[in-house]
């Protein structure tokens, strides 16, 4: 065969090391004698590395593909997942030693003891993650010569004017008015995504933050509206955060009378 | 007791006291709690979710970061507290609440939420703590390739290469579980006596993957060798 012939003849050392002694690099427990060739030998370590690539590749995709989430292992534990999941979860149990040891690790959690809460000292508030949407400002709607402007102005929501502000991340739009209230400015907003994601965003929470403390906490309806109320003037952030676990994140909005 | 016209804001005033009586182990009286649940997961209403995560966000907070491997993550409590709390409202909203007979049964379901955030989390980015070994730098798997595939589409592309079902198990054993010989042999006596034969057909397994030109090309993103 051609590629054997190519192997005798690139090899420094020949004859080139077998697939067994690849295997034994891979395993960290290659004998002297093969580290040694390995060490002289370009084009035998090219073949241990693009074995390394392909046993890497099936190690970062498969791992744990076919483990229920922690969450369904944390239902089960407790008895509060659906009967028809309990089966499928004992079965896998059974196989799989990462969930068992998921599962005792979640059992002597539960079973330290409670203890009362002491003010809690650090924010709470998640950071922007890698993979959150951040919703751009855009514009008012009804200015648009704003969109595309070099320098695009801060996002200030007054409830003296009636504006409606709209922001957008992929595939994603919100609008935001604020209207004024007795115990303060009402927040209002709709989330529009494309038609086949929009039912996906029905239900998710939307939290409000200013100055690092959680104000409030709302739900999106069927048609993506949410309202935020009571709130104070200032600068807000808000995150929407959907049941699949996307999250929408509207920073900087400056809140006036 | 009928709550229907006690103001929310009373009600979550009762709630932080019994949780707080919850968690210094005196007795307490859940339907405070129960109420305000109610209305945030039922009724979706927004003043009473803000309340329940008034109350229980830096509870959720505190017991992140006394989770035994919360110093494995590189995320900081709140990300984990608010990723549970939302896992506890996604899953039980609409729910009656009918399934938790006590307070510490609704709590001790938040605390396997968080724990569950950071499992879920660590699974998905897990920690380096070991250096890798000595031969080869760190592995660059073919990225472009790399972010469309699934681990389904993977599994079956396996399935197609590795086609007897013992050797399936096998690889399922290796690449799914990361399982040792030794750990193989003893789940699975049946099939295999000892550690040495799972490694020898092991070695067998891996040596038809390594040669399968559609997963070499997926891994180091090279065009398979023509013959001619
Ligand atoms: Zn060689
Ligand atoms: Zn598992």
């Amino acid at each position: 065969m051609s590629s054997e012939k190519n192997q005798t003849m690139n090899c420094r050392m020949p004859p080139p090391l077998t697939d067994d002694q690849i295997s034994a690099v891979l395993d960290g427990e290659a004998d002297v004698d093969t580290q040694r060739h390995l060490d002289q030998c370009p084009y035998c370590q090219q073949r241990v590395e693009e074995a390394r690539q392909i046993e890497h590749l099936l190690e970062q995709h498969l791992f744990r593909f076919t483990c229920p989430s922690s969450q369904v292992l944390s239902m089960y534990h407790l008895n509060l997942g659906p009967a028809e999941t309990v089966d499928a979860v004992e079965h896998h149990l059974e196989q799989c030693p990462h969930c068992r040891t998921e599962l005792e690790v979640l059992s002597d959690y539960l079973d330290l003891e409670p203890t009362p809460s002491p003010p809690e000292p650090q924010a709470l508030k998640p950071r922007t993650r890698l993979g959150d949407l951040l919703a751009v400002f855009v514009s008012q709607p009804l200015q648009p010569a704003l969109r595309g402007g070099s320098q695009m102005a801060r996002p200030v929501l007054a409830s003296t004017s009636g504006d409606m502000l709209m922001f957008e991340a992929t595939g994603i739009t919100v609008f935001l008015e604020l209207q004024a209230e007795d115990e303060g400015p009402q927040l209002k907003g709709q989330l529009v995504a494309e038609p086949e994601q929009q039912a996906g965003w029905s239900g998710a929470l939307v939290d409000v933050w200013q100055d690092d403390q959680l104000q409030i906490v709302a739900t999106v309806d069927d048609m993506g509206v949410f309202s935020c109320y009571p709130l104070q003037p200032g600068e807000i952030d808000l995150r929407i955060k959907a049941a699949d676990g996307s999250v929408v994140v509207i920073e900087d909005i400056e809140l006036r009378e | 007791m009928d709550f229907s016209t006690t103001p929310t804001s009373v009600l979550a005033e009762k709630c932080a006291m019994q949780t707080q009586n919850y968690l210094a182990q005196r007795e307490n009286d859940p339907r405070f709690c129960y109420e305000l649940l109610r209305r945030a997961l039922v009724e979706g209403a927004s003043e009473a979710l803000t309340h329940v995560y008034q109350i229980y966000l830096p509870l959720a907070g505190r017991w992140a970061r006394r989770h035994p491997s919360f110093d494995l993550t590189d995320e900081s409590a709140g990300f984990f507290a608010s990723t549970a709390l939302g896992n506890f409202y996604f899953a039980l909203r609409g729910n009656s609440l009918a399934t938790f007979e006590t307070l510490s049964r609704v709590l001790s379901y938040l605390k396997a939420c968080v724990h569950s955030a950071i499992m879920q989390h660590l699974r998905t980015h897990p920690i380096v703590t070991q250096p890798l070994p000595e031969t080869g730098g760190p592995v660059a798997v073919n990225q472009q390739l790399d972010k469309h595939l699934t681990a389904d589409e993977l599994w079956s592309l396996v399935r197609s290469i590795v086609t007897d079902p013992d050797d399936q198990l096998l690889v399922h054993c290796r690449f799914v579980l990361d399982m040792k010989p030794a750990e193989i042999a003893e789940q699975y006596p049946s099939r295999w006596s000892t550690a040495r034969e799972v490694s020898v057909a092991l070695q067998r397994i891996r040596r038809w993957l390594r040669k399968d030109p559609m997963l070499r090309q997926l891994a180091t993103g090279e065009q398979p060798e023509s013959d001619s």
